[in-house]
């Protein structure tokens, strides 16, 4: 289980996160939905330490790690897997080598297993083809879904998911969410996942939180954001019902 | 219940490096004796700033002996009559300060440019982020390497430079002011030694030293976009510039204690 408490987090004299609360069940897919630039990808970063918050608290199971050093954070990160908002590629490394890069430094693992982590992994993002190009030889959602699979190849028992599916085709889009959603039922894995798609939420969330400047506008089951009186739920709720009366499978752009 | 925050919490995270210079500079230290290190990583770079911009090098520091040369000349015939002090004039002042900070001042723009492009785009990328939640310690990978080749780098290409400048003077000198070979060395040898050309490759590699820690640091710091890129990569070429005239400022007050 994972716990804010009354995190906060300020560049500057600018406050992006405002004494935020909330818990994560294991097992569960939690979808942070909010515009661009209220602090998503901050939020996911101060949980695994790339960023630190400037008060509050963060609990993984019994431990309060928001004061964690760099070492202690290494455990932290075997733990929780982040799939961030760009690909992140390494570009002088290959497909393979990309995905074999933590599993390389983290677990000993001899060659064959090793590269049978690294197909598996890519097989789950359909891209088992394409391990021997570069990052540049990749199209955009190609470089997204290798970055899905360096992630998953660690078998991390969280999973925070920066956005997965910005730039991504309707069909990949798809894939995408049905493989988190599999990971949950399958493994258990525990998923946060960042973005800006209600459809998406309502089909595959337990619970979704609607983030808003710094604040929690609202949390609930899909279900009960159906019934939200918060203006911003709303918005983002019309924007489902208008595409999916107009046309069912079109997908917003990025 | 919850703890109020200090700055010091702040830099528990030692990549937040939007703080100081001497925390990098601490952390390079550290990781410079902390395993893994990146022998092959080391001499590829090692490869790449040697050999990338030794051409560069070698061509301005000839130019550079030749302008010596002759204005020397020019000065020395116009003042004290005779030009008989011009060899050792030069070969001092091509071993002491030209040689050196000819080579530093081109290494920055070169390579410290080229570091601070890279770190600042996998920066922006979310690589240097990728990085450590794989479980690399990003000063190790990225920075060690570098700091380690450039140094070695920044030695030798200043004992080269400073070689390929003084033949070049000596040519110069044939040519113009009609000094032979033996000539211009038994004039050389009255003013400058080997100590000379020794402490020349100190000072190379102390610029060697410092082009990519100001160069990581600033590539560290850069948070937009491509425009930042851009505008990081100019105020690490400046700084790095900067450090060099006035690190060269320092070695020499202190040099010239020893000779
Ligand atoms: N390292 C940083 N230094 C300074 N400001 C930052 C930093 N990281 C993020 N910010 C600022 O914090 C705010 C929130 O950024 P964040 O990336 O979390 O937004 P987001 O909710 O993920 O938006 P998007 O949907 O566009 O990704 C932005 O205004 C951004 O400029
Ligand atoms: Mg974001």
């Amino acid at each position: 289980m994972i716990r804010f408490v009354e995190l906060s987090k300020s560049f500057g004299s600018r406050t992006i996160l405002n004494k935020i609360s909330f818990e994560v069940r294991t097992g569960e897919i939690l979808f942070i939905l909010g515009t661009s630039g209220t602090g998503k990808s901050v939020l996911l970063k101060n949980l695994v330490g790339l960023l630190r918050p400037d008060s509050g608290q963060i609990w993984v199971d019994d431990q309060e790690i928001s004061r964690y050093s760099e070492e202690q954070y290494l455990s932290i990160r075997r733990q929780i897997g982040m799939v961030f908002q760009q690909p992140a590629l390494f570009d002088s490394l290959t497909v393979f080598e990309n995905v074999a890069f933590g599993l390389r430094r983290l677990e000993k693992l001899l060659p064959d297993e090793l590269s049978k982590r690294v197909i598996e992994s890519l097989q789950l993002v359909h891209l088992h083809q394409l391990e021997n190009r570069y990052p540049n030889e990749l199209s955009y959602g190609q470089q997204k879904r290798v970055s899905i699979a360096r992630t998953l190849a660690l078998k991390p028992k969280v999973l925070l998911f920066d956005e997965p599916t910005t730039g991504l085709d309707p069909v990949t889009t798809t894939t995408v969410n049905e493989l988190i959603f599999e990971l949950s039922q399958k493994l258990k894995t525990t998923s946060i996942v960042v973005s800006h798609d209600m459809k998406c939420a309502i089909d595959i969330a337990h619970r979704i939180i609607v983030l808003d400047k710094g604040h929690i506008v609202d949390q609930g089951t899909p279900d009960e954001l159906k019934k939200s009186e918060q203006e911003l739920v709303k918005e983002f709720l019309r924007e489902v019902l208008q595409t999916s009366q107009s046309a069912p499978t079109k997908e917003k752009l990025p | 219940m919850f703890t109020k925050s200090t700055q010091q919490d702040e830099n528990l995270n030692q990549y937040e490096f939007s703080k100081n210079f001497a925390s990098l500079l601490v952390h390079s230290f550290k990781e410079l004796i902390t395993p893994p290190l990146r022998i092959s990583e080391g001499i590829k770079q090692f490869h790449f700033i040697a050999h990338e911009s030794l051409f560069v090098i070698i061509i301005c520091v000839c130019f550079a002996a030749m302008v010596t040369i002759l204005e020397s000349s020019f000065h020395m015939k116009l003042v004290i009559g005779n030009d008989s002090l011009v060899p050792g004039f030069a070969a001092l002042l091509i071993l002491r300060e030209l040689g050196a900070v000819i080579t530093g001042l081109l290494l920055a723009s070169r390579v410290g440019a080229g570091i601070a492009a890279e770190i600042a785009t996998m920066k922006i990328t979310e690589q240097i982020d990728a990085l450590q939640m794989l479980g690399v310690r990003p000063v190790n990978y990225i920075v060690v390497p570098r700091l380690i080749a450039s140094v070695f780098a920044g030695a030798i290409v200043t004992i080269l430079a400073n070689l390929v400048c003084l033949l070049t003077a000596q040519v110069i000198a044939d040519i113009y002011l009609g000094f032979s070979f033996e000539m211009f060395m038994t004039a050389v040898k009255r003013f400058a030694d080997f100590n000379d050309l020794f402490l020349s490759a100190i000072k190379g590699a102390s610029f060697g030293f410092v082009i990519p820690l100001v160069s990581s640091y600033y590539g560290f710091r850069c948070k937009g976009g491509a425009e930042d890129v851009g505008q990081t990569t100019t105020k690490s070429v400046v700084a790095s510039s900067i450090a060099i005239i006035f690190i060269d400022f320092i070695l020499t007050s202190l040099f010239s204690q020893l000779y």
